[in-house]
């Protein structure tokens, strides 16, 4: 993913955080000498390291014209009093920014953190989100920044990869091997989360590699624990001394038969009664008279 | 003012011969309806579960903040089903961002169900789920069977509560026919670059007034009572809190003004009671760090519902929670008119997002089971939900050989 990424699947705002034990220049070179190759504009606003030094890891074969360095490395108080440098660094990076073509132009910033140091958070933020570029490339430095403003950032953000070294001590320099998490806000709400380890030789596109399984990687657990609760293995039917199981005739005779409530139309007919009869059988004590006897009272 | 006009809606229902000459009558705004406890005209917020758990809809004149959940996407879903309902009944629009253009707000809004068309779509789901289910389905000996099935279905015209379908959007036809206002704050700044501020963050002060403006020009406030049909403002604000509105409250746990998010809720909140308007505002309450200004803008909200996503948890994955896309939290319920608040008795509650519906439902954690039985696993913790919380018939059908 972080191949594609460098490839040019990224958009919107792209933020690369590294720490101490993991530096993201050499990323946001690689991705600069992708974009440079694809013939694309790249404007980088340069405030840690001098241009020679950042130039230095890209391809020479692929134009450096298209890569417009914007220096404020040198001279970022704006002490020598030439036209935009004269604001300061922080300044002539809002201008900058505020004066890069639209469209399918890439802005990398190098770093970001450099600003918020120096900068009120809200007025970068706003900066930031407030670019119309087609791809803007900062580098943040996670362990200078309290987690409020890095959680803040991350929530503005299309797309977050957070470096992070491995303790694997598969050697030091460039070659060495990293661990990338990928974040992606994609178009319709959704929401991707990837890891993945990566090498970086300089100028060239991240090739990501699969985990190490090192001595100390723990073992997989392909072998599972036993379960200690044996309940839903439990067979009652080996138990028991009749057999509680239905039968495809029995199921299906059971399902004919009617339930006591679900009145068919015949047996409506049997239980409604039709007329108002009364139909009585005199019990052998009853005394049936059809005289009145109040007649025999003399009122 | 709206008190007024719900004691003149209810008075006329007594006694429907003393009707005054010339009053048009409030119970005739379009998509409101009559709460039926408290008097009070009710509105309902795009979601009709939503509507049932906050007790029939949301009171005219009072204030929904919805707390975001870690990636805003279904506080963005719930932000558009109040403006589509909006739209839908007719109402006018007050749209106001700091993050996106009010105008790509509204082309994203999701498209109304027609009636014909959400009933074939049930009954469709019906087949289905009674396909799949029929040789688990145990026939009971009891008459419920035969009574009609207690539906929320939508009822005829000039209904209350509307479904949407999120993969459609809304027309550009009704879009035109409605009266809307923006507000985007960029574009407000590069208007008026200076601004007095008045001991708030000039982007709330701008918004304060823009919002104040609208509703005595639009007579809201009945402020031009010559005005032929009374109708509600709905507004709508987005991300209210975060960075682009100028302030820094997420940014560090001592912000420059600490009461400046507070200040603006209590005037908005006047603002709405004054005038035939309500009002939802996103707050991304995850990214704030100061957990005493996220207790003073409950306080100083009516209806507060916070949202929590499984994305990217390790809930997701969880088998529990595998029908619902996250948990919905009710943190207040308002009190209006009364003494107290008809908060649900049930505390989990967790959404559901399918195309053409958002449902609320209550969500069934599986009881405790006795100490014998280890629940390290999650898969029995899936076992024990799947046999419990399905009923009888499907216990006894779980375990085919314990049929009889």
């Amino acid at each position: 993913m972080l191949g594609e990424l460098v490839a040019g699947a990224a958009e919107g705002l792209v933020l690369v955080e590294d720490t101490v034990d993991c530096e993201g220049r050499s990323l946001l070179q690689s991705f600069v000498a992708a974009a440079a190759c694809r013939g694309e504009c790249v404007h980088v606003f340069g405030f840690e390291v001098s241009e020679e030094e950042f130039r230095g890891c890209l391809d020479p074969r692929a134009a450096p014209h298209r890569v417009q360095y914007h220096d404020s490395f040198h001279d970022p108080l704006g002490w020598s009093g030439v036209g935009l440098e004269a604001l300061g660094a922080q300044e002539s990076w809002f201008q900058g920014l505020r004066g890069t073509p639209g469209g399918a132009v890439t802005v990398v910033v190098d770093s970001l953190s450099w600003i918020l140091l120096r900068q009120p958070s809200p007025a970068v933020c706003q900066a930031l989100a407030g670019a119309r570029v087609q791809r803007m490339l900062v580098l943040l430095h996670a362990d200078l920044h309290p987690p409020g403003l890095l959680g803040v950032l991350r929530s503005l953000a299309r797309v977050v990869v957070a470096l992070a070294s491995t303790s694997q001590g598969l050697g030091v320099g460039r070659g060495s091997l990293h661990l990338a998490s990928v974040f992606q806000r994609m178009r319709a709400g959704k929401v991707v989360t990837k890891k993945e380890y990566y090498t970086l030789q300089p100028g060239f596109p991240p090739m990501s590699v699969e985990e190490p399984r090192g001595p100390m990687s723990p073992p997989r657990d392909d072998d599972t624990m036993a379960h200690p609760g044996t309940w839903l293995t439990f067979d009652p039917r080996a138990q028991l001394t009749f057999n509680p199981g239905v039968s495809v005739e029995q199921r299906q005779v059971r399902d004919a038969m009617p339930l006591p409530f679900h009145f068919s139309p015949c047996k409506k007919l049997s239980v409604l009664d039709q007329g108002g009869q009364i139909y009585y059988e005199p019990d052998p004590g009853d005394d049936l008279d059809d005289e009145d006897p109040d007649d025999d009272l003399d009122v | 003012m709206a008190a007024l006009a719900t004691g003149g809606a209810t008075r006329r229902g007594i006694a429907p011969s003393f009707r005054r000459a010339g009053e048009p009558g409030l119970a005739a705004l379009p998509g409101t309806r009559p709460s039926l406890r408290r008097g009070q005209l009710l509105l309902s917020s795009g979601v009709p579960s939503l509507d049932a758990v906050l007790g029939g809809g949301l009171a005219v004149g009072t204030l929904l903040l919805i707390e975001e959940d870690k990636y805003g996407i279904y506080s963005n879903l719930l932000f558009k089903y109040f403006l589509a309902e909006g739209i839908v009944s007719g109402h006018h629009l007050f749209v106001a961002s700091a993050k996106e253009d009010p105008a790509d707000i509204l082309k994203e809004l999701p498209a109304p169900l027609l009636d014909d068309i959400y009933k074939n779509e049930v009954n469709e789901e019906e087949t289905v789920f009674k396909s799949k289910e029929s040789q688990d389905y145990m026939k009971i000996a009891w008459r419920y069977q035969n009574l009609p099935k207690m539906e929320a279905s939508p009822a005829a015209s000039s209904r209350f509560g509307h479904y949407y379908d999120v993969s459609k959007t809304l027309s550009p036809e009704l879009l035109q026919s409605t009266k809307w206002h923006r507000f985007f704050l960029p574009e407000e700044i590069s208007l008026q670059p200076n601004i007095n501020i008045c001991n708030m963050t000039s982007g709330y002060t701008r918004l304060l007034q823009s919002i104040q403006r609208i509703i005595y020009q639009e007579g809201f406030d009945g402020s031009h009572p010559q005005k032929k049909q009374k109708n509600i403002l709905r507004i709508g604000i987005q991300n209210l809190g975060s960075v682009l509105w100028g302030e820094d409250i997420c940014c560090t746990d001592n912000p420059e003004d600490i009461h400046s998010l507070t200040k603006f809720l209590y005037i908005l909140r006047s603002l709405l009671r004054m005038s035939l308007s309500a009002c939802i505002i996103t707050v991304p309450a995850h990214l704030i760090q100061n957990k005493a200004i996220m207790e003073r803008v409950t306080n100083l909200s009516d209806t507060v519902v916070g949202l929590e996503s499984f994305i990217g948890s390790e809930r997701e994955t969880n088998p529990l929670y595998k029908d619902y896309h996250g948990l919905i939290h009710i943190h207040q319920i308002p009190q209006l008119n009364s003494l107290i608040c008809d908060v649900s008795d049930t505390k989990d509650l967790a959404f559901r997002l399918k195309r053409k519906l958002f449902t609320i439902e209550r969500l069934h954690l599986p009881p405790d089971l006795s100490d014998t039985v280890s629940r390290s696993s999650k898969q029995d913790l899936a076992e024990s939900a799947k046999l419990l919380s399905s009923g009888c018939g499907a216990m006894a059908m779980g375990k085919k050989h314990l049929d009889f």
